[in-house]
C-alpha cells in the first residue's frame, strides 16, 4: 500500500478485524450496484409493449425510485473508493437525460433541473476528491460534467439564436459561477499539494476550454468568438505564465509549475513580429522582443538555481531554455541571431561557473557547464572563421571532457551516461 | 562498491512472494481486497504474471521449494478463465474490471495479457468476439486527433493509446492472420506494404501485425497524438499539456515501439545529441541516492517506478545509464522478509501491485532465477515469443 508503514502480523490481524464491518458494507454496495444495472436493463426490456396512462405513471414512479436508489448507492461507494468507475458511469448516464436540449415548452424549468443535477454531480465528485485528491475518476467526472454543460450552451445558442438570443439562457451566468468556484477549489487543492498533476491538468482544462468564454468578462462573447480568439489566447497565456511564476517563487522546487510555464511560454517569431522594424542593421546590441523574453527567463531560472542548486527542477528548465535558443536561431539563419546565441551560451557559462565555484560538490553546475562548453565548441566549428578560433574550440572541448570526467565521480549513479557522452566526444 | 555488498545481503524471497500473492487472492475479506474490486482483473494480471516470472524459470534460488510450488498454481487455469469471461461486458464488447461492471480498455488489455500468459488466446477468444473487441477499440479512437478514450464516456489519456495498441498487437499476433482476413486480404497487403521490405522473421511478424492493426485503427494518427503529449523535458503526459510522468512515458514509448515509430523521438540529425538524449537522460535522473527510482523530479522513490522507468530505458536501449546494482538492492530492501510481498518503499506495507512491479524490475535486470520480462508488453519473454513476438529491445 502506498505510503503505509509496515505492520506486525498481530497488528495486521487486529486491523483486519476492525475493518471487517467496512468490508461487509463495501461488499454489499458492490452487489447492490451490480444488481441495480440488471434491474435497470430488465425494466427497459419490459417497456417495449407500451401501455395506458396508469402504466406510464407507474413506470415513471418506478424510474424515479430507481434513480434515487442509484444515486444514493453510487454516492456512498465513491465516497469510500472514488475509483469505482462503474458508479460514475451510471451517474453520467442519468446526467445525460437532463442535458439534452428538448426545445419545448418548459426550457426554463429544464434549465433549473439541469443546474441542480450539475451541482449535485460536482458535489459528489468533490466528495470523491476529498477522499483521494488524485482520483482519476473523480477528476474526470468533473471535467466531463463541465464539458457537457459547455456543449449544451453552444448547441442551444446556435439553434435558438435567431428566435431569442442566448442571453435568455440562465446557463451562462451559472457557468460563470461554476468556473469561479472551480478556480477556488483548485487553489485550495494546489495549496495543499502543489505537485498534484491532476489538479494542474484540470486547471489547464478549465482555463483553455471554459475561461476563454465565460470567465474573462462579457458573457456573450459567443457571437464574437472568431474575432476575439487571438486576443483571448494571448491573455490566457500571459495569465497562466504569471500564475506559474507565482507558484515558482513560492517554491522553486515546484516542477509542475515550471512545466506549466513551459506550456504557456510564448513562442515569438521575431521574423514576423519585427520584420519591418528590425533589420540586420539593428544588430545584437538592441535585443528583439523574443531575445528580451528569453533573457528574462534565464534570469528567473538563475534565481532558482542560485537559491537551491541541488534541486533539479530549475536545471531541467534551464536545459530546455538552451534548446529554445537553438530552435530560435535555426528558424532562419541570421548572423545576429547566431551572435545572440553564442553570447547567451557564454553568459550562462560564466554565471554557472560561479555556482560551481560556490558548490564544488554539486553535480548540476558541473553538468551544465560541460554541456555549455560542448555547445560552444560545436557552434564555433560551424562559424566561418573557425580556423582563427581553433584554439578556443579546442579549449572548450578539453574543458567539457574534464567536466564529464569529474561527473563520473560527482554523480556515480549515472556513470553509464557520462561514459557514453565521453565516448562520443573522442 | 557498497551497493553490491548491500545487495548480496538480501536474497529474493521467491517462495514467500508466491505465498503472499496467493494469500492476497484468497483472503477476500480484507479492506484492501474490497477497495480494489473495480480493478480485480488487472490485479489478477499482476499476481499471475509475477507468479509466472518467479516460477517459470526452474533455476530458482530457492529451487526445490518453488518447484513444488509451481505445481500448485495461484488459481486453477479453469477458475482464471471463468472469471475473465464473467468480466466480459456484452454491451461495450470490452472486458470490465469485475463481473457486472462496465467494460474498459484498461481491463481489456489485462484480459488479453492473461490469455497470452496462459497461451490460450485462440482457445478463449472466438473469432467473433475478437473481432467485436477490435471494432470496439476502433470506435474509441478519435477521428479528429487520433487519441483513444478508455470507454464510451470519453476520458482521453495516453494510457489508453497504449492499451489499444498493445491489445490489438497481442490479438493480431495471438489470433493469427486468418481471423482478420475475411474483410479483405487486399487491405492487409496495402497496410503492411511499407513495413514488409525488411527481411527477418521478427520484422515480418511485426509488420504483419501492424498491417492488421492498420485495418482497425489509424496507427499514424494515434502516434501523432502521442507526440502531441510530449513536453519541454522530452517526457510525456496524459494529454497535451500534461506534466511528464514516468508511468505516462512507459505507455507512450511502448505505444510508439509497438507501432514501430520510435524514430519520432529523435531528430533526423545524429549530431543533435543533447536533443536526442533528453528523454533517456530525464529517465536516468529518476534514480535517487538510495538507489530507487521516482516518477517525477523531486519526488520520493517508489518500487513501481523500477518498472515504468527501467522498461522505458530498456526500450530506448539505455538501461546502463543508471546504477542497476543499487536499484536491485533498493527493490530487495522493500521485501517483507517475514510474510512476503514487496512494498513501495522499505518498511511499508506490501501489496500485489508493488510485488509485481518489483519482480518485473528485477527481471528486467536479469536477476538470477527470474524469467525475463518483455519491457513493452509487460509479459514474460517466453510468452510473447509463443505468439511470434520476437523483440530486440532488451
Amino acid at each position: 500500500m502506498h505510503g503505509r508503514k509496515r505492520e506486525s502480523t498481530a497488528s495486521r490481524l487486529e486491523r483486519r478485524a476492525k475493518s471487517l464491518p467496512k468490508v461487509k458494507l463495501l461488499q454489499k454496495l458492490h452487489k447492490e450496484i451490480v444488481h441495480l444495472q440488471n434491474a435497470d436493463d430488465n425494466e427497459k426490456g419490459k417497456d417495449g409493449g407500451g401501455g395506458d396512462d396508469d402504466d406510464d405513471d407507474h413506470d415513471t414512479k418506478t424510474q424515479k425510485k430507481m434513480e434515487s436508489l442509484m444515486l444514493t448507492l453510487t454516492q456512498k461507494l465513491v465516497e469510500i473508493q472514488p475509483e469505482m468507475i462503474t458508479c460514475w458511469n451510471k451517474r453520467k448516464a442519468r446526467f445525460c437525460l437532463y442535458v439534452v436540449v428538448r426545445q419545448q415548452k418548459n426550457e426554463e424549468e429544464e434549465e433549473e433541473r439541469l443546474k441542480n443535477v450539475a451541482k449535485e454531480e460536482l458535489h459528489v465528485s468533490e466528495q470523491g476528491l476529498r477522499r483521494n485528491p488524485k482520483s482519476y475518476c473523480a477528476w474526470e467526472h468533473r471535467r466531463w460534467v463541465i464539458a457537457r454543460l459547455y456543449d449544451r450552451i453552444l448547441s442551444s445558442s446556435s439553434s435558438s439564436s435567431s428566435e431569442r438570443g442566448n442571453e435568455d439562457s440562465s446557463l451562462l451566468p451559472f457557468m460563470k459561477d461554476v468556473v469561479l468556484r472551480e478556480r477556488e477549489m483548485l487553489e485550495t487543492l494546489l495549496n495543499a499539494d502543489d505537485r498534484n498533476f491532476h489538479a494542474w491538468n484540470y486547471r489547464r482544462f478549465v482555463v483553455d476550454k471554459i475561461t476563454r468564454y465565460y470567465f474573462n468578462g462579457e458573457h456573450d462573447r459567443m457571437n464574437e468568438e472568431e474575432v476575439a480568439d487571438d486576443v483571448i489566447e494571448n491573455r490566457t497565456r500571459e495569465e497562466e505564465a504569471k500564475y506559474a511564476r507565482e507558484k515558482i517563487s513560492k517554491n522553486f522546487s515546484n516542477y509542475s509549475a515550471w512545466h506549466h510555464r513551459s506550456v504557456h511560454f510564448e513562442q515569438l517569431d521575431d521574423d514576423k513580429n519585427q520584420a519591418s522594424v528590425t533589420t540586420e542593421t539593428s544588430s545584437s546590441s538592441s535585443p528583439t522582443r523574443f531575445q528580451a523574453v528569453l533573457d528574462a527567463e534565464f534570469e528567473l531560472v538563475s534565481q532558482a538555481f542560485f537559491t537551491e542548486p541541488e534541486d533539479q527542477s530549475a536545471w531541467m528548465y534551464h536545459r530546455w531554455l538552451l534548446s529554445q535558443l537553438d530552435a530560435y536561431s535555426s528558424s532562419s539563419s541570421s548572423s545576429s541571431k547566431n551572435a545572440y546565441k553564442i553570447q547567451t551560451f557564454q553568459r550562462e557559462l560564466d554565471r554557472i561557473t560561479e555556482v560551481s565555484e560556490m558548490e564544488p560538490t554539486c553535480k548540476w553546475p558541473a553538468l551544465v557547464c560541460a554541456r555549455l562548453h560542448k555547445l560552444l565548441a560545436k557552434e564555433m566549428k560551424l562559424d566561418d572563421d573557425f580556423e582563427r578560433r581553433a584554439d578556443v574550440i579546442l579549449k572548450h572541448s578539453i574543458k567539457a571532457k574534464e567536466l564529464y570526467e569529474k561527473l563520473l565521480l560527482l554523480d556515480p549513479l549515472r556513470k553509464g551516461y557520462y561514459r557514453d557522452v565521453l565516448d562520443r566526444m573522442l | 562498491m557498497t551497493s553490491s555488498s548491500v545487495s548480496s545481503l538480501r536474497l529474493l524471497h521467491s517462495h514467500k512472494h508466491v505465498e503472499f500473492i496467493k494469500n492476497s487472492s484468497l483472503d477476500t475479506e480484507t479492506i484492501e481486497y474490497a477497495l480494489t474490486e473495480h480493478l480485480r482483473l488487472s490485479g489478477m494480471y499482476w499476481g499471475l504474471t509475477a507468479h509466472k516470472l518467479l516460477v517459470m524459470n526452474k533455476n530458482n534460488q530457492e529451487d526445490k521449494e518453488v518447484k513444488e510450488e509451481e505445481e500448485e498454481e495461484i488459481m486453477s487455469k479453469e477458475d482464471v478463465m471463468k472469471f475473465i469471461n464473467e468480466c466480459y461486458d456484452e454491451k461495450s464488447s470490452l472486458f470490465a474490471g469485475a463481473p457486472g461492471h462496465d467494460g474498459h480498455l484498461l481491463y481489456t488489455l489485462s484480459a488479453i495479457q492473461i490469455f497470452v500468459l496462459y497461451e490460450c488466446v485462440q482457445e478463449q477468444l472466438s473469432e467473433e468476439r475478437a473481432k467485436k473487441i477490435c471494432t470496439a477499440i476502433s470506435k474509441l479512437q478519435s477521428k479528429e486527433d487520433g487519441s483513444f478514450a478508455g470507454d464510451e464516456w470519453g476520458e482521453v489519456d495516453t494510457r489508453f493509446s497504449y492499451c489499444a495498441f498493445s491489445a490489438l498487437s497481442l490479438l493480431a499476433h495471438g489470433m493469427g492472420e486468418e481471423c482478420f482476413l475475411d474483410d479483405g486480404l487486399e487491405a492487409l497487403k496495402i497496410g503492411g506494404s511499407d513495413d514488409e521490405k525488411k527481411e527477418d522473421n521478427q520484422d515480418k511478424n511485426r509488420s504483419k501485425a501492424l498491417g492488421i492493426m492498420r485495418k482497425i485503427v489509424d496507427v499514424d494518427k494515434g502516434c501523432e497524438f502521442i507526440m502531441k503529449c510530449r513536453n519541454f523535458d522530452g517526457g510525456f503526459g496524459s494529454t497535451p499539456g500534461g506534466e511528464s510522468h514516468a508511468g505516462q512515458i512507459f505507455v507512450c514509448v511502448g505505444a510508439l515501439q509497438i507501432c514501430n515509430q520510435l524514430d519520432l523521438l529523435y531528430t533526423a540529425d545524429d549530431d543533435e545529441e543533447e536533443e536526442n538524449d533528453k528523454l533517456a537522460w530525464w529517465l536516468a535522473e529518476r534514480q535517487v541516492k538510495v538507489g530507487g527510482l521516482n516518477g517525477r523530479p523531486e519526488k520520493l522513490p517508489d518500487v513501481c517506478y523500477s518498472w515504468w522507468v527501467l522498461s522505458s530505458l530498456a526500450a530506448l536501449k539505455k538501461k546502463h545509464w543508471i546504477d542497476l546494482d543499487k536499484l536491485k538492492a533498493f527493490i530487495l530492501r522493500c521485501q517483507d522478509d517475514i510474510s512476503g510481498g514487496i512494498s513501495d518503499r522499505p518498511d511499508d506495507e506490501p501489496d500485489v501491485y508493488h510485488t509485481f512491479f518489483g519482480i518485473a524490475g528485477l527481471s528486467l535486470m536479469k536477476h538470477e532465477g527470474l524469467e525475463e520480462i518483455d519491457p513493452i508488453y509487460a509479459l514474460p519473454v517466453r510468452s510473447v515469443r509463443k505468439i511470434g513476438i520476437e523483440s530486440d529491445w532488451y
